[in-house]
């Protein structure tokens, strides 16, 4: 298949669901007062987008999202690398990941909510704490996966620490580093919108759990589509980040 | 003039010769497998002059790859002594030339070339002239700035010796870097290798399995033994040189030191293999 066919149908897909739901509605195949149709709930999204609503929200969650992220994948890229080059500190952090990593990052919601307060700083830190696992377990792959031999060429070039860090380890580790980048934006999402439906007056989380709780559900479903628009848009953004910072890795 | 030296020390009895270039005493490497110690080197003793060309051949696992990296600074020797005379603290000492996929995939082709001159701060513009240099020489000057995935196996390994070259040290250390080209590319890389060496005064080692590469390349062919590695016999190379792959092939004294380092190697190959008592 060729790469502008494949770009095509990605757009194509999610659009052909909603006009099959639209379809199903009105030929009255599926319950209207608990799915309504994407028409109706378009309508809404216009109208907390003229209210502003909606920007409030989805500010709110970009922000927390943005600041999550950037925290969560800086030092789990920092940290993965330093433990993928030294035994030493693998041997003492590995257990520590190991041991922490089954447990349920939506779980540790309460935790934070009493370690930071309900303010910002403890949803930014679920998402930072989210992202930086699958970030640190990705770097710490890529960086054991790098061959050998490159890294012989450094030692046999007498590079320092630093030169071996920034010209082996970190570009050899990074389309890895990327995919996890790409795991953690998604789970970035998803520990989000659980950490505003609780302990949150604004959000696209908090929108769609007041939604449900006033059964509002045109809201709750604005909530809904706008998280997975945001969640799609991103994808297409980290395949970009990746096609240009991985330029010897291009499949396309 | 400096003088560099592995772990043990220089003999206080050494005499000062200024002609050697790398000094081989009585090396020796063991390391553990499992619960044996397995000796890779035993007693390994060889001189090496300034600008010689060196081509070591033995049976595989004969510890042949062991040495080049211990000269090379890379592993450490459980006993003996490397001392090698640094005649320009300036320049590197030596570089390694690796088997194969050793160009880094994530630099352009003259990323690679100039990352020996980037790392030790050569300046930008020197830096340029000897990578738009060693590009001309090695046929690569379209493809500065490709990857290497964009590149078949014999340009990748032309990438590999032109890094080493634009490095500029003082010794070559090569492990079998043509050993997963075919015949033809071969033939071309060798007769490359060979121009480029002689332009410069470099002492050169190269590790390989083929005869045909040592004829070629060698001043003096050294034969190892089967493990643990010693040397079983040295041979000097009267081919004239410059050399052409395929014409010295018809100079007679091709196919007779050909033959006669065969009928060592053969019996070195046969006891590796456990079909003649070590």
């Amino acid at each position: 298949m060729t790469s502008r066919s494949t770009r095509f149908l990605n757009i194509v897909s999610p659009l052909g669901l909603l006009v099959i739901w639209q379809l199903a509605v009105q030929a009255g195949l599926v319950d209207r007062r608990m799915f309504p149709p994407p028409s109706e709930i378009l309508t809404t999204l216009f109208h907390m987008a003229e209210t502003g609503e909606l920007w409030i929200n989805l500010g709110a969650s970009l922000w927390r999202v943005g600041a999550g992220l950037a925290i969560g994948s800086t030092a789990g890229v920092t940290i993965g690398i330093i433990m993928g080059l030294s035994p030493l500190v693998r041997a003492l952090v590995q257990p520590i990941i190991s041991a922490t990593y089954p447990v349920p990052r939506t779980a540790i919601v309460p935790l934070f909510l009493i370690i930071f307060g309900i303010g910002e700083l403890s949803k930014v830190m679920v998402v930072a704490t989210s992202v930086f696992y699958v970030v640190i377990i990705n770097t710490v792959t890529g960086v054991l996966s790098i061959d050998k031999v490159y890294l012989d060429v450094g030692r046999d070039m007498k590079v320092s620490r630093l030169q071996a860090f920034r010209t082996i380890a970190l570009p050899g580790a990074l389309p890895t580093i990327i995919s996890g980048l790409k795991l953690g934006a998604g789970i970035a999402f998803l520990v989000l919108v659980v950490a505003e439906y609780t302990g949150s007056q604004t959000g696209i989380g908090y929108m769609i759990w007041e939604g449900w709780q006033i059964l509002d559900l045109d809201q709750m479903y604005v909530g809904l589509l706008v998280i997975a628009v945001i969640g799609w848009l991103v994808n297409l953004i980290m395949d970009e980040v990746e096609y240009f910072a991985v330029p010897w890795h291009r499949h396309r | 003039m400096v003088m560099t030296e592995g772990r043990a020390g220089i003999e206080a009895d050494q005499k000062y010769e200024p002609d050697i270039k790398i000094r081989i005493t009585g090396l020796t490497k063991s390391f553990r497998v499992g619960a044996q110690d397995v000796v890779a080197l035993q007693d390994l003793s060889l001189n090496i002059k300034a600008g010689e060309f060196i081509v070591i051949v033995g049976p595989s696992g004969c510890g042949k790859t062991t040495l080049l990296r211990i000269v090379a600074g890379l592993d450490r020797q459980s006993h003996g002594h490397v001392v090698r005379q640094h005649a320009d603290p300036k320049k590197p000492l030596s570089t390694m030339i690796f088997q194969e996929h050793a160009v880094f995939p994530w630099f352009s082709v003259e990323k690679n070339i100039e990352y020996g001159l980037r790392m030790r701060g050569v300046p930008k513009r020197e830096r340029r002239a000897t990578v738009e240099q060693f590009l001309g020489k090695m046929g690569l000057r379209d493809y500065a700035k490709a990857y290497p995935h964009q590149l078949s196996g014999g340009m990748k390994q032309r990438v590999s010796i032109a890094r080493a070259f634009a490095n500029d040290p003082e010794i070559l250390c090569m492990d079998e870097p043509f050993a997963a080209l075919d015949e033809q590319n071969k033939a071309i890389m060798l007769e490359e290798l060979t121009r480029i060496w002689s332009e410069t005064l470099k002492t050169a080692l190269f590790i390989t399995h083929s005869l045909d590469e040592a004829l070629i390349l060698a001043d003096r062919i050294v034969v190892m033994t089967s493990r643990p590695g010693r040397i079983a016999a040295i041979f000097d190379n009267p081919l004239p040189r410059p050399r052409k792959s395929y014409e010295i092939r018809r100079d007679p004294a091709y196919g007779k030191l050909s033959a006669e380092i065969w009928d060592i190697l053969r019996v070195e190959v046969l006891k590796s293999r456990g079909e003649l008592p070590a």
